[in-house]
């Protein structure tokens, strides 16, 4: 790693080393690093290091990882002598890192990134609460380790018709994207989710026109597909 | 034109939000009390304001803003360069508040919320306590709070040395879980932890804005 003479600590310097991202196959590592997909003039596979942490072998234990995550979850951030995690929070880093290549994750002005935040929050704070449980209970039965609960899975389902009834009435209003007119950091925290849900629970989509339209679209999109690409199994495993 | 927050002095999201106008030395606000026993956060009127039918919502002229940990990002910016340096100086110290303000929001919250509400909240909303939720809540939260000890056994606060957004944000969930949910022994059991909680609950905007906890007796 180079440490650039003389600068002070607030300019950030760019190391020589590429960023890190310790992580697996699954959601929230690409709910971390979408962000680099979108901005132009980022060279992604030039950037970008990927080193797996895998679940099933147990990886997130090795003393090495949990120095870096020390609740042992991915993904985790690497980018020179900073690490960050929690997916949100490395999101926003690379966001405010590569703000002004590619679109305004976080918006141009005070009030658009207040209500940028604030449907960043409500993916945090009401949408994850309630499909977070029911991606448990699909990825507990696909590894065979017990039975689906249902009624975690119907408590769930409630929750989220509650959750996105609020969201197909405020798409309704005739706002493209959650917080205006353009992409934000708000509608990327839902993305991956919200493309787990459109497979796995298409039922959720019907009679909600204005939500199937966004999912569509922020699901869809040529940057998102590119994150979702990327080669995990090909990576090396932590050591 | 003045700040509104719509909201209640006994509420925690509210509570975190006048704690952080207080960190900026923002005074010249107004706390609109929305009575929750008569259901008004559910009335037609607020839901245009708060979809969710929740509290706070704060109103800075023709901004309307809801979600707690959004608002307090919004004055920590707004107000950058007056009172508590919230979001830290550099854009390392950002990247670490907003880690611990998610793991505020995604791992210490959840757990101690759901205690806080069973042995709190529950009685109050026509409930009765669910010890095995308690039981079962406590035994995530223990886990939580053994990263805390060992992270604030090197650190003063949560993103380094300085008091941001991050240790605000715990306020007012700790603050119940210790006088109100009988689980003191949690913090106090950690010698970090407990010397953390000791010093950001004593800041005297925190202990100004218990004050304003309409529950609150003045003698």
């Amino acid at each position: 790693m180079i440490r650039l003479a003389g600068k002070s600590e607030n300019h950030f310097y760019r190391s020589a080393m590429v960023m890190i991202v310790y992580g697996d196959i699954g959601l929230n590592p690409y709910r971390a690093i979408q962000p680099l997909f979108r901005s132009s003039g980022v060279d992604v596979e030039k950037e970008l290091k990927l080193v797996t942490v895998s679940l099933k072998a147990g990886h997130f234990l090795l003393p090495s990882y949990k120095a870096k995550q020390p609740f042992g979850l991915i993904p985790c951030l690497e980018d020179g002598d900073l690490i960050v995690f929690e997916s949100r929070a490395i999101a926003r880093y690379l966001a405010e890192k590569y703000e002004g290549q590619g679109t305004p994750l976080l918006g141009k002005t005070l009030k658009e990134r207040a209500i940028i935040n604030q449907w960043a929050e409500s993916e945090a704070q009401n949408f994850q609460p309630a499909i977070g449980p029911m991606v448990r209970e699909a990825f507990v039965a696909a590894f065979g380790i017990r039975p689906v609960d249902e009624e975690v899975v119907a408590a769930g389902m409630k929750k989220l018709d509650q959750v996105l009834d609020v969201y197909e009435a405020h798409l309704a209003k005739g706002t493209k994207y959650l917080a205006g007119d353009d992409f934000s950091l708000a509608d990327l925290f839902h993305t991956v989710y919200m493309n787990w849900m459109k497979s796995a629970r298409p039922e959720l989509l019907e009679k909600r026109p204005h939500l199937s339209a966004w999912i569509h679209d922020i699901t869809t999109r040529p940057a998102f597909l590119r994150c979702l690409q990327l080669d995990w199994e090909n990576a090396s495993p932590i050591q | 034109m003045a700040i509104i927050v719509h909201g209640a002095g006994f509420s925690t999201c509210t509570q975190r939000t006048l704690t952080t106008l207080a960190e900026l030395n923002v005074n010249d606000y107004k706390l609109e009390f929305v009575d929750m026993m008569k259901g008004v956060h559910k009335s037609p009127e607020f839901l245009k304001k708060q979809p969710f039918g929740q509290i706070p919502v704060l109103e800075d002229g023709d901004i309307q803003i809801f979600e707690s940990r959004a608002i307090i990002r919004y004055l920590a910016e707004k107000f950058e360069g007056q009172g508590t340096p919230l979001l830290g100086k550099t854009v390392k110290d950002k990247a670490l508040v907003s880690q611990w303000l998610e793991v505020e929001s995604q791992n210490y919250n959840p757990p101690t919320a759901q205690i806080v509400y069973q042995r709190v909240f529950s009685s109050m909303f026509g409930s009765s306590c669910n010890e095995d939720v308690v039981t079962e809540q406590v035994a995530k939260l223990e886990k939580v709070l053994d990263v805390y000890e060992a992270h604030l056994s090197n650190n003063k606060y949560l993103a380094g040395d300085f008091f941001s957004l991050a240790d605000l944000s715990h306020l007012p969930y700790t603050y119940l879980l210790v006088n109100a949910a009988g689980k003191s022994d949690l913090i106090t059991s950690r010698p970090h932890v407990s010397a953390w909680w000791n010093d950001i609950s004593s800041r005297p905007t925190f202990q100004k804005v218990l004050g304003m906890n309409e529950f609150n007796k003045k003698e």
